[in-house]
């Protein structure tokens, strides 16, 4: 999953861009307004975190261009306004969850992880495809039962290919939504991560989950 | 004692209608009286005229020929008349039956305006007497006698008269009474009508409510004496919400200048302790706290500051300082950073002499000046010093390029919380508190700071002071 960070505010930018890559997210950040808008724009982004005031473009703005465009990802506001007007006014324009400065980590996490389930139409935060359960929220992977060990990445590439469970995802799809502006380009990155991925959910000799369309991507499911 | 409007109109307007209707009674009483006595004297001159015409001398007998007239009025014994007349010897020629034997009291005067007066009658009651020396006329050609003149003395009671008086009092009384309570009732229902819009906006006034600062007093049927109340107290109205705004929005920058170093903080730690890491790691987390709470002392040193300058808290000293030395002092800790940001520094230190003013409260006005130009300078720009002083004040003047401000805006600059941009990337290096801050100061201090934007992108602050302080320190 990929999350935009907008804020101008260097310490807590950095911060939260960490916890969030340390989570698993692919994480890019902005300091002002419109360096954010461009990468909102160029960028297919699950989650944008947004600060209000910001320098050059401020932060309601960059929320009613983005609704203009009608810009899928959802939007979670942070911000040490705190009033009453100002939540109505970010929500009426089109922000999805409202979270004021200071604010503990942990429910940024969360309030991240339920903006992902309800882009996803996932009201549960368990994804289950056959004996495959993925708990978005403590993020773990158990298959038949049995717990199936998976590094952040890994994670975030099967959580991605489970959201579109049955539907054929391309590489440039998980490229977008899985790594962030800094990842190191290459060409069978991905694949070695599936690989991975498959050999995982494979010990014991369970089925194939992960299938290769030629020349198209990946699908989640059962074997056709 | 508090008195209503209404009851002190009542009470004020009531008492000038009595007095008035007590006046006009009296007067009235008076001339009623005094015509009524006049009348009453002249029927008694009358009546003595008649009795005195009938007076003749027949030789040195006084003849009184008193047969053919009326004197009923004399002889009756209740309420008579009295009648007595005197020789010029005080021998008396006649007494009238009902004087018993008594001596009415004499008043001499002529017969033409005799005087009357008012007496007490020999059986106690009221009246009036008159009374007039007169010669009688003399019966055939016998002379009369060397002394011919006779006094005469007639008195009557004035029952009818007070009688009449006593009616009229009591009827001016009763009318004045009835009078002065009719218009009290009037005036009740006039006053109350009459202030029936000042009940009318008290009760709209009452009716504001205290959170909703922006509603005016609406008052079109007020009467011309009240538009002034109405339009000051909007205008106070409007100046207090103009504050309250002032201060909400003040309130609400502290609150964000507060929390969001605080956000930083917090969530510095929050992801530093989200897994075990490396020394490194921590160490470098810890620098990042320490340099959040730095800047979180700045913002909260200068609120303070401002709020003790505002509440009148600081107290002035009276230092001999040097300016030129002042600067250079202020410059100090700011050398590194414009080295930094390779920042060409113009220095014109041109005031050697002693300034009396507060040493540490100027310092912090020029600390900040200098600070301001240096963080707003262009990276290799320039900054220029320049101190000035005449015999009346002292001037510094600092001059930065690289400024994106203009004109208009630069008036901005001494408002808290302001800055060019909604930036906030800066928080606590430059919460928009410093230039604000330099103004309370300078005002303090007696003198004055301004801001220009100059033509090529330069701003200039000019920091002026009294030379000394403008009133005497007090002890």
């Amino acid at each position: 999953m990929k999350i935009l960070l907008i804020e101008d505010y260097e310490p807590i930018r950095t911060s939260v861009a960490k916890g969030l890559r340390e989570a698993g997210y692919a994480v890019d950040a902005a300091d002002d307004g419109a360096e954010g808008l461009w990468y909102a724009r160029s960028g297919d982004y699950d989650v944008i975190v947004l600060d209000l005031m910001l320098p050059k473009v401020d932060g309601l703005t960059v929320l009613e261009r983005l609704r203009k465009h009608e810009n899928p990802a959802t939007v979670l506001i942070l911000t040490a306004k705190d009033t009453v007007d100002d939540r109505v006014k970010g929500l009426d324009l089109g922000a999805d969850d409202y979270l004021v400065k200071p604010f503990a980590f942990e429910e940024l996490l969360a309030r991240v992880r339920a903006l992902v389930r309800r882009k996803y139409d996932a009201h549960a935060p368990a994804i289950r495809v056959a004996d495959l359960e993925i708990d978005t929220s403590t993020r773990t992977v158990r298959r038949a039962g049995r717990t199936v060990g998976v590094t952040a990445r890994e994670y975030a590439i099967l959580e991605f290919l489970a959201a579109r469970a049955g539907r054929v995802v391309t590489r440039t799809d998980i490229w977008e939504h899985v790594y962030d502006f800094n990842a190191e380009p290459g060409s069978n990155v991905i694949d070695v991560t599936i690989g991975h991925l498959r050999k995982r959910l494979e010990r014991g000799g369970r089925p194939r989950l992960i299938h290769t369309r030629r020349g198209l991507g990946y699908v989640l499911g059962e074997s056709e | 004692m508090r008195w209503s409007l209404r009851a002190r109109l009542i009470r004020s307007t009531t008492l000038a209608t009595a007095v008035v209707l007590l006046a006009a009674g009296l007067l009235l009483y008076l001339l009623v009286r005094d015509g009524l006595v006049d009348q009453f004297d002249r029927a008694l001159a009358d009546k003595a005229r008649l009795l005195a015409s009938a007076l003749e001398w027949e030789g040195s007998e006084l003849d009184l020929n008193f047969d053919e007239f009326d004197l009923h009025e004399f002889e009756r014994p209740d309420r008579p008349a009295y009648l007595q007349i005197w020789l010029t010897d005080g021998a008396v020629a006649f007494r009238s039956p009902s004087l018993a034997g008594a001596d009415l009291e004499r008043l001499a005067g002529s017969l033409d305006a005799p005087p009357c007066r008012r007496v007490i009658l020999p059986d106690g009651r009221p009246g009036r007497a008159i009374g007039f020396t007169m010669t009688p006329k003399t019966e055939g050609s016998s002379p009369p006698p060397d002394a011919a003149a006779v006094t005469m003395m007639l008195a009557r009671g004035t029952a009818s008269v007070d009688a009449v008086l006593a009616q009229l009092a009591v009827l001016l009384v009763a009318v004045g009474l009835v009078a002065v309570a009719l218009s009290a009732g009037v005036l009740w229902l006039a006053v109350r009508r009459g202030l029936r819009p000042v009940e009318g906006l008290a009760n709209r006034i009452a009716g504001l409510r205290q959170q909703d600062l922006a509603a005016r007093v609406q008052a079109p049927d007020a009467p011309t004496e009240l538009l002034p109340v109405v339009d000051r107290l909007n205008d106070l109205l409007e100046r207090i919400e103009n504050a309250f705004q002032r201060e909400r929005a003040f309130s609400a920058d502290v609150a964000h200048e507060l929390r969001t170093p605080l956000a930083g903080l917090r969530t510095t730690m929050d992801v530093a302790l989200m897994q075990p890491r490396a020394d490194a790691d921590y160490e470098e987390a810890l620098r990042g706290c320490l340099r959040i709470t730095l800047q979180l002392q700045t913002v909260v040193e200068h609120l303070l500051s401002l709020a003790r300058l505002d509440a009148g808290q600081v107290e002035v000293a009276a230092d001999a300082v040097c300016l030129a030395d002042l600067v250079r002092d202020a410059w100090q800790p700011l050398a590194s950073s414009a080295d930094a940001r390779r920042l060409h520094v113009r220095w014109a230190l041109g005031a050697e002499g002693a300034v009396v003013t507060d040493l540490s409260l100027l310092g912090l006005a020029v600390r900040n000046v200098l600070e301001n130009a240096v963080v707003h300078a262009d990276e290799g720009g320039s900054v220029a010093i320049e101190t000035v002083s005449d015999e009346n004040e002292t001037t510094v003047r600092v001059t930065n390029s690289g400024s994106r401000l203009s004109p208009q805006q630069a008036d901005h600059v001494f408002e808290r919380f302001w800055r060019g941009d909604l930036a906030r990337t800066d928080v606590g290096v430059h919460c928009g508190l410093g230039l604000p801050l330099v103004k309370e100061v300078v005002t303090v201090l007696g003198g004055a700071v301004t801001a220009r934007s100059l033509e090529g992108g330069e701003f200039q602050m000019t920091l002026t002071i009294p030379n000394a302080p403008p009133r005497a320190a007090s002890p």
